[in-house]
């Protein structure tokens, strides 16, 4: 009998492993599923809509965010008239995107006057980007 | 000649744990899942063109709610989609919120209007008396 036995090698499975495998799935998960955009304030709330389509993955756009009294930031900082002209200029010489991302309560003809000043510094492709309601 | 038994070597994973979390912390505050998704508006440029070509209307959003289609006030968003509809499915729609209103009330109408099979419609910049 005592040959059946399988011979001790010393070897002791580590209780961790299966926690390791399970925190790199997660972490793969987030890789996967998760993008890196600029953080929206804390007191934004978003547009929505019902029937708009899901963005096409073109190259990363220049995401533009309008607060609740109309100032506009790009990465976190409010922007003046003068520097947003300016960067809208730049980014119509090249061949960027925009998103505009406006608080739903922003005044619309806020949102509407920076498309067309988008548009007017030859911006080709200017979107009004919401989330899809629940 | 004695072998010298081997010296056991044991790896130790907390340095892996140690690192596989803080990259899923990293991961789990930087990402973000909102699903933004387009509004689909005719560029302006397009409806540029259009408007020389084709009829136009332009519904008005006023402050309190109401409606100014070509300049008729109009209580209910349905009887002016109505009213677009009997001109012209394919007619061009220039839309004109005033100055209190918001872009989320905006966008509701361009859903509604698209729900109805408007599909040119622009934003435009005129506020004034409903002109675009």
């Amino acid at each position: 009998m005592n040959s059946l036995r399988p011979k001790k090698s010393g070897y002791k499975p580590d209780g961790t492993l299966p926690l390791i495998n399970i925190v790199l799935l997660l972490v793969l998960a987030f890789m996967m599923a998760g993008t890196f955009t600029e953080p929206l304030p804390a007191d934004f709330s978003p547009l929505l809509s019902e029937r708009a389509e899901l963005s096409e993955q073109k190259a990363i756009p220049v995401v533009l965010t309008m607060n609740v009294e109309g100032t506009i930031s790009l990465e976190g900082r409010d922007q003046s008239v003068g520097e947003l002209d300016s960067m809208l200029h730049r980014l119509g010489q090249s061949e960027h995107s925009v998103e505009v991302r406006a608080d739903a309560r922003a005044p619309a003809v806020r949102v509407i006057a920076l498309l067309g000043s988008a548009e007017r510094a030859g911006i080709k492709d200017v979107q009004i980007v919401t989330l899809g309601r629940k | 000649m004695l072998r010298q038994p081997r010296p056991k070597i044991t790896l130790s994973l907390t340095p892996l744990i140690d690192v596989v979390f803080i990259l899923l912390i990293f991961f789990m505050l930087a990402s973000q899942f909102a699903d933004w998704r387009n509004i689909d508006l005719v560029p302006q440029a397009q409806m540029s063109r259009a408007e020389s070509n084709e009829k136009t209307s332009s519904l008005q959003l006023r402050n309190d709610g109401s409606f100014r289609l070509d300049g008729a006030v109009i209580d209910e968003l349905q009887t002016a989609i109505a009213r677009l509809i009997s001109v012209g499915k394919s007619n061009a729609v220039f839309l004109s919120p005033e100055e209190a209103v918001e872009i989320q009330h905006v966008i509701d109408v361009v859903e509604a209007l698209n729900a109805a099979g408007l599909t040119k419609v622009q934003l435009s910049e005129a506020h004034g008396e409903g002109t675009p």
